[in-house]
Formats: structure tokens, sequence, C-alpha cells
């Protein structure tokens, strides 16, 4: 440890229930980690599929998150990005035959461009107009993927039967499970990029910009540049998903990317929680497995009324955790916490 | 310098010189142009004619955020702070131009941002604690009572680096004892850390007590520019702002 010549307080770190908060955020993540990397183990193939998907999910998430909760840029055209990255790695694996773990650092450069392209116009924007902006791209990529000059490598309307991967034999896995275990490094080292990023000068410049623009500026940060690096790389983590999910599905085409899909991915954003980047987990799960059980629900009275009880769970979400889930557990923690807290 | 809006004019032809370890006072009565000038110095306004230079250099070439890159800070009249962040990371936000971790060198951890961030958490201790802020330091500037939040301003302009601090109404609605604080602080930052302050405030008696020299604003023309005593005396100025006893 460096030496310093001032006296630094550290962060208060409260106990709860005997124990320092920091000591719970580090069991907490080792019983995740635990769980993630037994999760194959104790689950049939199909639901480790899901899981993987999940996953998937949770990176494009915190893709939409740091443009959207960290630096306060709208989009509702992530799904866009998501599609750039699939078709990049599907066009790279089916017509130049590339190895699929070689196409994603490829999608997230063409994401990344894209999206710091995208970010210049976004600099005019603001809050609603933005949201507008990025919804036309939403709506517009499914037919621009269908548009018939194009279809040689984009596949029409048809899309691209991907070669789904299989697991190395060494490792004695099922091929859903290496793609999971595959899919869950990208996703937990893209994690810690990202934790590391808005705890230091970056991330702090984007929340900046986010809670105070004119201050921000007049603290000496440059926010076009800022604000165009950071769609840039939100759209290059949600270009990294896509890429991903073209060979964990298998298969890649315009409608598996509607504007139904950046509505879900900001759904995820809200319900995880805004500004966090653990949400994005929670966001992913919710993303994936909610629909399905709104639809088991709702089928007890009928089969029609499935996005009725999905819209009813997330009004619920919204009324209860206005922070998402993410939140509600600092929330928890703090309350549990604050009577010990002046103890100290 | 010269601005105006929509044909009113905010500021006719006022000329200010700054001298380098000089407290400059600015006053005037409301809607006087003060601010207005202000905003120019700190590049958020851009005046219709006229020149700002700064060490040498000329302001009007740069883009906001290169202004504090020269070593030009400031604190706003209504708070401008980074309201979901902690005190902490507000004044770290200030150390932005200090330094220059990026995307990937911060995303990756790198030993050199590392070593630089903890050089960042330095230079912000020791304004928290010169400004006596240490214990709020962890609690979200949103939740701190305003006059805090002002010295919280201050702090974060200061974590900057500034050689010339501008201070936008740092007495503007603290309680009227913390006044005799803040003459003490404004002359510390001069005394002992060599800032220029240029001091824009509405409590006359707290200008005349700490500055060196003191311009008065009317209407957006500059009336008086001498030091405090002779200022005081000025029968214009009398007239114009301090006439009223």
């Amino acid at each position: 440890m460096p030496q310093s010549d001032l006296a630094r307080r550290s962060p208060p770190d409260p106990k709860l229930f005997g124990l320092r908060l920091s000591r719970w955020n580090r069991t907490m993540l080792a019983l995740g980690l635990l769980a993630i990397v037994a999760a194959p183990h104790l689950m049939e193939d199909f639901s480790v599929f899901q899981l993987t998907k999940a996953a998937i999910y949770a990176i494009a998430i915190l893709g939409l998150n740091l443009l959207t909760g960290f630096n306060g840029q709208f989009s509702l055209g992530h799904g866009a990005f998501y599609a750039v990255g699939a078709y990049t790695s599907a066009i790279l694996m089916t017509s130049f035959g590339m190895h699929y773990a070689l196409t994603i650092p490829v999608a997230a450069l063409v994401a990344f461009v894209i999206g710091f392209g995208f970010g210049f116009p976004a600099l005019r924007l603001e809050g609603l107009y933005l949201a507008l902006a990025t919804f036309a791209l939403a709506v517009a990529a499914p037919q621009l993927l269908k548009f018939s000059a194009l279809e040689d490598f984009t596949g029409g309307v048809q899309g691209i039967v991907v070669p789904r991967p299989q697991a190395p034999a060494w490792t004695g896995l099922s091929d859903d499970a290496w793609l999971y275990y595959f899919t869950v490094a990208w996703m937990l080292a893209l994690f810690v990029l990202a934790a590391n990023l808005v705890n230091a000068r970056p991330g702090r410049a984007m929340k900046a910009i986010r809670d105070n623009p004119i201050a921000a500026s007049a603290m000496g940060i440059n926010t076009p540049l800022y604000k165009t690096l950071t769609f840039g790389v939100s759209a290059a983590y949600t270009g990294v998903a896509g890429a991903i999910s073209a060979f964990v599905v298998g298969f890649v085409a315009p409608d598996s990317f509607t504007f139904f899909l950046s509505v879900a991915l900001l759904v995820g954003v809200v319900v995880g929680g805004i500004g966090s980047v653990t949400g994005a987990i929670f966001g992913g799960l919710f993303v994936l497995y909610v629909p399905n059980f709104a639809e088991e629900f709702a089928g007890v009275f009928s089969k029609g009324l499935s996005w009725a009880a999905y819209g009813t769970i997330l009004i619920a979400i919204v009324y209860l955790m206005p922070s998402g889930l993410a939140g509600l557990v600092r929330w928890l923690v703090m309350r549990a916490a604050q009577p010990r807290q002046t103890g100290d | 310098m010269s601005i105006n809006f929509g044909g009113i004019v905010a500021l006719d032809g006022v000329t200010i010189d700054i001298a380098p370890g000089e407290i400059f006072g600015l006053i005037g009565p409301n809607g006087s142009g003060k601010t207005t000038l202000f905003n120019c110095l700190s590049r958020l306004y851009t005046p219709n004619s006229g020149r700002i230079e700064f060490k040498g250099q000329d302001v009007l070439a740069l883009a906001p955020h290169q202004v504090t890159t020269l070593g030009l800070s400031r604190t706003f009249q209504n708070l401008a702070l980074f309201s979901s962040m902690n005190v902490v990371d507000n004044v770290l936000v200030g150390c932005h131009v200090r330094s220059r971790s990026d995307y990937v060198s911060a995303a990756l951890r790198l030993p050199w941002a590392r070593r630089e961030e903890d050089e960042l958490i330095d230079v912000a201790w020791r304004w928290i604690s010169e400004l006596g802020l240490e214990k709020v330091a962890y609690e979200a500037v949103s939740d701190l009572p305003f006059g805090t939040q002002k010295q919280v301003e201050m702090t974060r302009a200061l974590a900057s680096g500034p050689d010339l601090l501008l201070l936008d109404e740092p007495a503007g609605g603290i309680a009227h004892d913390e006044i005799s604080g803040l003459e003490r602080l404004i002359r510390r930052i001069r005394d002992e850390h060599g800032i220029t302050i240029l001091l824009v405030e509405h409590n006359v008696g707290l200008v005349m007590r700490v500055s060196d020299r003191v311009a008065v604003l009317d209407f957006g023309k500059k009336i008086a520019d001498a030091g405090p005593e002779e200022v005081q005396r000025d029968p214009e100025v009398i007239r114009a702002y301090l006439g009223t006893e």
C-alpha cells in the first residue's frame, strides 16, 4: 500500500448481523461464483441453455446501463446493436469460416464503431428526442437486415443458420454446459471491466455528465467526447451479447431483433437497477424468466392474458422497488445496518 | 467585453484586469451583469465582442472544458453539484483535469492508472480536510444542508488545482454566523495556496473586508474599480448601489 501523509477516511463499513458489510459482499460474491460454476451440474441441458441466454441478456443490459444508467442517455434502440453483433458473428462464421470465439472481438469493434458514430447525432438530442431517434434505429434494423441487396450476406428474410460450437473433448462437458461456461466467463470479465470503469475517473465523468452536464463541463470534462465514447462502449457490450447469442442459439433472423428486444433490454435495466452493475444480472434473469413465469401464472386463468400478467408484475416492481432489484437489496442492507452505524 | 441577449445589453464595454495573487471583488445591484461577466469568463456564454485573456492565452478560443485545464475554476451561484454522488466523488470529479486515465486503463486497472487514482484521492482528501468536510465525506451531497453543499462546490473547484478561482455568490443562502468563517477561508485560499480569487457577491460587507480591489457594475457598465475604501467613498457607487443608507 502506498504511504499517504494524510488521514484519509475509508468509506463507512457498517455491521450487518455481526459481520462487516465488506465481508458480506465478499461472501456473497464467493457464493454467487460457486452457484454459477455449479449450476450446469445441477440442471438439465435445456435449463443450462436458458441460463446461458440470461447471461447473454445480462451483458446486453449492462451495456445499455452504462449508457442510460451511468451516462443518462436514453436508448430504445439497443436491439439494433445486438443485431449488429449477432450478424457480424454469424456472417464471419458462415461466410468466412472464422472460429466462433474470434468473432466476438470483431463484433465488439463493429458495434463500437457504429455506436460511436451514432453518438454524434445523439449529442444534439436530449431525453425524449434521443429516445425517439434510437427508436427509429430499432424499427429500421430488421428491415435493413431483410434488404435484398444485402441478401448474399444476411440471408434476407430467412436469416442464417449458424453451426453450434461443440465442447472441446478435454472438458468432458456437454455442448450446452460448455457454451454456458464460455458465456459466463465473458459475462464475468465484462462485469469486472465495467465495475472498474464506473468507479474510476472515466466512470465519474460519465456520472457527472448524467447529473449535471454544465457543471461537468465546468470541471474540465470533455462532455461530447465522453458521451460518444460511452455510446460506443455501450454498443460494444450489447454487440458482444448479440455475437454470443448467434452461435448459442444457432440461428439469426431479422425478426429476432425487433423493437421488442430493445424494450426488453430497457426493462432489464430498470428492473435490475438503473446505474447498478450487478443489477444487470438480475435484469438478465428477469428478461428471460419472467415472461415464461407470467405465461404460466396467467395460464391458470387464460392463456391470452400472459402479457397482462407480465405488465402487472412490471408495475408492481417499479412501484415497490423504484431503484430496481439491486436497489432493493441495497436498501434492505442499509436498513438492517442502520442502528449499528453510529456505534463505530 | 460586451454581450447582449436578444437586444438587451447585459454587459457594455466592461474591462477588468485581475492581477495574480489578488482577491478581486465584483459587486453591483441585481441584474447589473455580474454573473453574466462571470459566465463569459468560464466560457458558459460567449460575448458578442471583446477579449478574455488568461495567462497570455485567448480564453475565447477554447472550448468550455479547456478553460479548467488552463487553471480557471468556478463555483455556481445556484448549486451545480453532482447530486447522486457523495462528497468524495464530487471532489474527485474536480480532479478530472489533473489526471488522464481513460476508459481502457481504468477498466483494466493498469498500474499507472491505479497510482494516479491513489494520488487523486490524496488531493481530494487534502481539500476535504482543508474545508472541514471529513465528517460528511461519504454522504450523498443531496442530503447535505445548503451551506455545506456550497462548501462542497468550493472544494470541488479547488481540487482542480486552479490559479484563478471564480466564486459566484459564496455567501448566498448561508447563515449569518457562517460569514466570518467564509471570510477566513477565502483569505486562506489566497494566502496559503496562492490562488487568485474573483469574488462575485451580494454581501457588500464581505467583499469590502476581503478584497484587495473592488469593481462595481451598474446596468452592464463598470462605474468604479479601485481599493475597497476608495470604492466605498465613490459618489457614483453610493448613488447607484450603496445609496440606500
